[in-house]
């Protein structure tokens, strides 16, 4: 079902409760009552289509009107994402590391292979950081740049020097596919693992995960089949206005 | 289950229609399709591999017959000739199981049913997800940390065919990375846990 801005927001959490944390990414906080999705969004100054391109996509795997949602400020899209970068570092993650270490500690039968999915979690976590560094650090500065020369009257020839040096089809090459070691590892615990003593935690730990994986897997939708399609037209834009290309 | 497509090579148009009445009945089948010449099979065939081939073996012509034959067998398609009287060439195309145009339409459907049996048979080992002793080899040494070459090199075997082997493991374990690979090698004792670093 389509998420609309009339609907009560109470009942979007109700279909799905793992958007929870994209109203957390927006700022909103629970206990909003009978509001709708439009007063609830205004009351916290959210930008309600936005809100309900984003919401949609996630709820939805096949809802994708990436047309309607390149329409949006480059900046609202980078605000969003790099505001999903912080709560997988400062929420999932350590979420996600802690469970394991709990695992390791009440773990009787098999300590040692338990420390090994601590390891490679431990290693997914430094491949993580790095690509939101590389994200953050490079991709969005330049997204920006581009956004403020295509609306701007004169191409400035430092921009174009930086579209030389860099462009959006670099980052779509360089761009890889973080949620692949999330996929390893559930199905390491799901297939190989023998289930510890402490099962409970096992299993709380395999819906972190795909909870992770889904919602990795929804941001990089964005950037792949948002962000870079929409800078593109903009370089295009860009080069016209330059008259590099006719 | 998606269904079976199929193919019939065939000129006249009566046994077109009647073969695709008879067959219609038979639930796997999800789609017919009819080509009049060899030439239109094979051209068909570069884009498009159904799992069932019914075809007049007389319309097969000479220079095509090697080419058709390479893809049946490199695709694993089933094929079934029609039989018209005594005097059958030899089949020509891998696979021999025949329909004679005399055969009652049970007949004609116990046929193409026994022949779509053996496809979903040997579907299955296929899809056996437990590694060869090869495979095994080649994990032993992923987790070792070794590269394609290196594990080619070691091993006597082309960097091609590590890839492929790769390929496959990846596929069978739903495992894709070099340290989840290490894992596997370790829980399965394939490796033990000193032996790396
Ligand atoms: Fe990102
Ligand atoms: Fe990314």
């Amino acid at each position: 079902m389509m998420i609309t801005r009339d609907i009560k927001m109470a009942d979007v959490i109700h279909m799905n409760h793992f958007s929870l944390s994209i109203l957390d990414r927006f700022g909103i906080e629970l206990g909003f009552g009978d509001k709708s999705v439009d007063e609830t969004c205004k009351a916290y100054n959210v930008d309600t289509d936005f809100f309900l391109e984003i919401i949609n996509a996630f709820v939805d795997k096949d809802y994708f009107p990436k047309k309607q949602l390149q329409s949006f400020p480059v900046k609202l899209i980078t605000e969003y994402l790099q505001k999903t970068h912080d709560y997988y570092m400062q929420v999932k993650v350590p979420e996600i590391e802690s469970l394991i270490e709990q695992m390791v500690l009440t773990c009787y039968t098999q300590k040692e292979n338990i420390s090994l999915l601590e390891r490679f979690f431990s290693g997914y976590k430094t491949e993580l950081k790095n690509h939101i560094q590389r994200e953050e650090k490079v991709v969005f500065p330049y997204t920006h740049l581009i956004e403020n020369a295509f609306y701007s009257e004169r191409i400035d020839k430092k921009v174009l020097q930086q579209m030389e040096d860099y462009s959006i089809d670099i980052f779509e090459k360089e761009h890889d596919d973080i949620e692949e070691k999330l996929f390893d590892l559930k199905n390491i615990i799901i297939k190989y693992l023998p289930q510890p003593n402490n099962k409970n935690l096992c299993h709380n730990l395999l819906h972190e995960l795909f909870g992770l994986e889904k919602d990795i897997n929804d941001h990089s939708r964005i950037e792949d089949k948002v962000l870079v399609p929409k800078i593109r037209e903009m370089e295009k834009g860009i080069k016209k206005k330059a008259g590099i290309i006719a | 289950m998606p269904g079976i497509q199929l193919l019939i090579l065939e000129e006249s148009i009566i046994i077109q229609h009647g073969l695709s009445a008879v067959i219609e009945k038979i639930p796997a089948i999800r789609d017919i399709r009819f080509v009049n010449s060899s030439r239109e099979l094979l051209s068909f065939l570069k884009h498009i591999t159904p799992g069932l081939i019914i075809l007049n073996p007389c319309l097969i012509e000479k220079n095509h017959l090697k080419s058709i034959d390479e893809i049946v067998k490199k695709e694993k398609i089933k094929t079934i000739s029609i039989h018209y009287d005594k005097i059958q060439a030899t089949p020509s195309i891998h696979g021999n199981n025949t329909i004679d145009l005399s055969y009652s339409e049970e007949q004609i459907r116990e046929v193409i049913r026994a022949e779509l049996g053996t496809l979903q048979q040997e579907k299955k080992p296929k899809e056996k997800e437990t590694l060869s002793t090869r495979e095994e080899d080649i994990v032993r040494e992923i987790a070792m940390g070794l590269s394609n070459k290196e594990i080619a090199d070691k091993l006597f075997i082309s960097q091609h065919t590590v890839i492929t082997h790769r390929k496959n493991i990846t596929r069978k374990l739903g495992i894709k990375s070099v340290s989840g690979i290490t894992i596997y090698a370790i829980l399965n004792k394939l490796i033990r846990m000193n032996e790396m670093e």
